[in-house]
């Protein structure tokens, strides 16, 4: 029974190989118009990516260039190459000065952690004991800044009202003497008054 | 290719007795093919150079190992692919993109400069070029290789599964995807011949 994605699959391994797959599946792909279509694609794709290799090929006159190059690799390559067993010529011993700054010590990563924790624990309680004094001095900066103003309006207005005229004791006793009460002038005591002061209390007098 | 030619043992026995001109010699033989899949793996000519001669310095260093149960070639396809696989793990490509038509130009690509610049089988292959890069750019790096190694180098899937590392079956199906999206990407047509013409066609073409 024809399965079209089998005769696919052959047809691709047909052609990866160089093969013609026409002459092997000669009877699918005459019945199958669908595995014929598959087999036309499946060859154009491939022969397209086999003509790329074709032109991207370099030309003749890259090949020296690039074989100098490889030779000077080569031999780059084999200048730190000895052999065992030969000459090795002995390197200068660094200064006392240049080994002190180059040496190095191996500590394991925990306890250089801890170390680091430790150092940076005592630079945080260092600055934090050491709170330099700094006397504040508020210095008074104008900083011209916008405020609403609520407009608004204030009206006056004036209000006469009417009284009652208030009525006055006075006015109404001496109202049919006006004149000789209101005045004083001309007065003249008539007798001297004699007032006798007497100190004492009641068990004095006589 | 496969067999070891009587020159080509002589040439490897001088170079594993630290002959670098013989080594040169081989280098010459098979250069070409080891930079064509390195130009088709990272789709940039400088990359390709760079690590096409990776591969004959790491084969320098290594051919005191070769013991002539494969061939020379084979034994330098499996160091050409873990060659690119130690690219692919680190992404050390220096240029990112790929070579244009323009660069393959300036660099005088046999097949583009062969015929004249404005003739159709130029602007052709410029077209071709470009878009088969393109499509070669959006498969995977491992697809990319699987392909290349079964395509153009007619590897079979075991032989591209033992140096790789992985299972026939997988390579069998990046080989598949890759095909798959080279065909979407170049956009090839699925036309099939008008139905009364098919038998015809059929018939002729079978």
């Amino acid at each position: 029974m024809h399965n079209c994605k089998k005769t696919t699959e052959r047809i691709t391994e047909l052609l990866l190989d160089g093969g013609d797959p026409r002459q092997s599946l000669s009877t699918e792909l005459r019945e199958c118009a669908e595995c014929r279509a598959e087999f036309r694609v499946l060859k154009e794709t491939l022969q397209l990516t086999t003509r790329l290799m074709d032109t991207a090929t370099p030309p003749d006159s890259y090949w020296p260039g690039y074989h100098a190059r490889l030779k000077e690799k080569l031999h780059a390559a084999q200048q730190p190459h000895v052999e065992p067993g030969q000459f090795r010529p002995e390197r200068r011993q660094p200064s006392f000065l240049s080994r002190l700054f180059r040496s190095s010590i191996r500590i394991p990563v925990p306890v250089g952690l801890a170390l680091i924790l430790i150092s940076v624990v005592a630079f945080v309680w260092g600055r934090g004991s050491k709170q330099p004094t700094v006397s504040i001095v508020h210095v008074p900066v104008e900083v011209p800044r916008e405020v609403p103003v609520v407009q608004e309006k204030t009206i006056t207005q004036i209000v006469y009202k009417e009284r009652p005229a208030k009525r006055s004791r006075a006015t109404r006793i001496s109202a049919p003497n006006d004149a000789a009460v209101a005045s004083l002038d001309g007065f003249k005591p008539a007798e001297e008054v004699k007032l006798t002061v007497i100190k004492g209390g009641a068990a004095n007098e006589k | 290719m496969g067999t070891v030619t009587d020159s080509e043992t002589d040439l490897i026995r001088r170079a594993q007795s630290d002959d670098s001109a013989a080594f040169c010699s081989l280098a010459e033989l098979y250069a070409r093919r080891i930079y064509l899949l390195a130009f088709h793996y990272c789709r940039n000519a400088q990359d390709a150079e760079d690590l096409s001669q990776e591969v004959w310095l790491k084969a320098y260093q290594a051919l005191r190992g070769f013991r002539s149960d494969s061939s020379f070639y084979t034994w330098l396809r499996r160091i050409t692919i873990n060659s690119f696989l130690n690219h692919q793990r680190s992404s050390t490509f220096r240029r990112q993109g790929q070579t244009s038509v323009a660069e393959l130009i300036d660099s005088g690509s046999e097949k583009l400069l062969a015929s004249h610049a404005t003739s159709p089988e130029t602007i052709y292959n410029k077209v071709l070029f470009e878009s088969v890069m393109s499509a070669l750019a959006d498969l995977t790096p491992t697809q990319r290789l699987m392909f290349l190694l079964r395509h153009y180098e007619g590897m079979s899937y075991d032989e591209i599964a033992g140096a790789m590392n992985v299972s026939p079956g997988t390579v069998k199906k990046a080989v598949s995807r890759a095909i798959g999206k080279l065909r979407v990407k170049l956009e090839i047509e699925n036309e099939e011949p008008e139905t009364e013409q098919l038998t015809q066609l059929a018939a002729q073409e079978f």
